[in-house]
């Protein structure tokens, strides 16, 4: 379960984000949706851990993790331009995480080779991040989240640069990853479509408040 | 006037072309036969051998202990950075004789440190220690300055996708920034090499001019020019910057385009 908890966050005398408050339920598939520029990134940022707020607190699992850093959180994030390591292959980036907690080799190679079937990508297991697509790029990126095993994965509008068939048949892929991992989600976006395609619950925002709460 | 302007551009390039080929074409045309003597009388290798090592452990020390500021001033907003960038680079703007007599100054026997230094037994005055602590507080900041660009030039989402993968901050730079800094590191290494292998004024003033020990290039051509033998300062000249040539040949080739070097 993440949980907002009257989260502010201001720059200056600039109040950005204002008494933002909610619940995600574990294994929810939930979305952010509001105009740009009216704090989605910065709050996904907040619970990533990447910004700090100015008042308020992150509660994940039940545990207060507002002054933790994102590398001891249970979460990680798909981000709009993927942010994939140019220098390693596809294999290298998805085993990344797992690399970083020391798993055996052998467990390692097994599970990027189960991911790399997942997202369709097995002839790409050697290929740098700069001869894919977009497409191939963001499916490199929610792999690479899959594999961290983290509790939540915070999506930053991971489709938003893809063209209109390439957005559906990602969407439907998203579909089909969540239903077979269940972790819970945090997906931002500007796109309604998008939103009510992906979500089981849909949160409003608009200038720097979550302005209503959709189920769908 | 896009044409006027056009040859305007490509006379300016050849006549600055020509200014420096004319001026360094003295030191590269120099008599084989000086050249050979030179090399073979004993004169010069020592001297080769001084400046090549000492240049060489300037480079690798502003490696080891640049490379972390660097990341610190390209990553990290703090109070005072602006202060502290601007003192690193206070060394290129400074005089080399300012800083050569700092730094004698600095360790000197009277001196806190070059006392400590002494009892512990590491002298630098007149030594090939000496030598290149005065490259390396001359050479550093262009090594920082190459290697903060090539970290700055990393789109911050980089660092944040390695540590919400768990990765530490550490691992992340081993593992990532490094790599992706690859570029910059070589290039600062090179930039801060060449500009300690024609140190003068610093060396000068902290190790002196002891033949077969301090003796570096640079110095060797200042003595034997003025001491008014001109044939061997110009195969010392010839050396000093036929290296210098071939390390930024090296550099460029190494640093061309990958489309280029394709073609090529």
């Amino acid at each position: 379960m993440i949980a907002c908890d009257q989260i502010c966050k201001r720059f200056g005398d600039r109040r950005v984000l204002e008494d933002v408050s909610f619940t995600i339920e574990r294994g929810a598939f939930s979305i952010l949706l509001g105009p740009s520029g009216c704090g989605k990134t910065l709050l996904l940022s907040i619970l990533a851990g990447l910004e700090a707020p100015s008042s308020g607190r992150v509660l994940i699992g039940g545990s207060d993790l507002t002054r933790v850093p994102p590398e001891r959180r249970p979460v990680t994030m798909v981000f709009q331009r993927h942010a994939l390591f140019p220098h390693l292959t596809v294999f290298e980036n998805i085993a990344f995480s797992m690399r970083v907690r020391h798993l055996h080799q052998d467990a390692i190679r097994s599970r990027v080779e189960d991911l790399l079937g997942l997202i369709d990508l097995e002839s790409y297991r050697h290929a740098k991040p700069d001869v894919l697509s977009g497409g191939q790029c963001q499916r490199v990126a929610f792999a690479r989240a899959l594999a961290s095993d983290a509790e939540v994965v915070l999506f930053d509008e991971p489709l938003n640069s893809l063209d209109k068939g390439m957005k559906s048949s990602l969407v439907a892929e998203l579909k089909k990853w969540h239903k077979y991992k269940r972790f819970t989600a945090l997906y931002v976006t500007h796109d309604l479509e998008e939103a009510f395609a992906l979500g089981d619950r849909v949160l409003g925002m608009k200038k720097g408040k979550v302005a209503q709460t959709a189920f769908e | 006037m896009a044409k006027a302007f056009r040859v305007l551009c490509v006379g300016l390039t050849a006549l600055l072309a020509l200014f420096v080929a004319g001026t360094l074409g003295h030191v590269f045309v120099v008599s084989p036969t000086v050249l050979g003597r030179a090399l073979t009388d004993g004169s010069l290798l020592p001297v080769l051998g001084v400046s090549l090592q000492t240049s060489l452990c300037a480079a690798l020390l502003a490696m080891g202990l640049g490379t972390p500021v660097a990341y610190v001033l390209a990553r990290r907003e703090f109070r005072g950075k602006t202060a502290l960038e601007t003192l690193l680079d206070l060394p290129v703007a400074l005089p080399p004789m300012v800083a050569g007599l700092a730094l004698l100054l600095l360790v000197s026997p009277a001196a806190p440190l070059g006392g400590l230094l002494g009892r512990a037994g590491v002298g630098l005055i007149f030594t090939k220690a000496g030598i290149v602590l005065a490259q390396f507080f001359v050479a550093l900041p262009f090594y920082i300055r190459a290697v903060r660009s090539a970290i700055t030039a990393i789109p911050p989402s980089i660092p944040a996708a390695a540590a919400l993968l768990r990765a530490s901050e550490g691992y992340t730079f081993f593992h990532v920034i490094l790599p992706l800094s690859r570029d910059g590191l070589i290039s600062g290494f090179v930039m801060c090499w060449a500009r300690a292998l024609g140190e003068f004024g610093a060396t000068a003033m902290v190790a002196g001019c002891i033949p077969g020990v301090t003796e570096t290039l640079p110095v060797a051509i200042y003595t034997r020019a003025t001491a008014g033998d001109l044939a061997s300062a110009g195969a010392a000249a010839f050396c000093l910057s036929a290296l210098s040539f071939l390390a930024l040949t090296a550099l460029r080739l190494a640093f061309r385009p990958e489309a280029a070097r394709r073609l090529a």
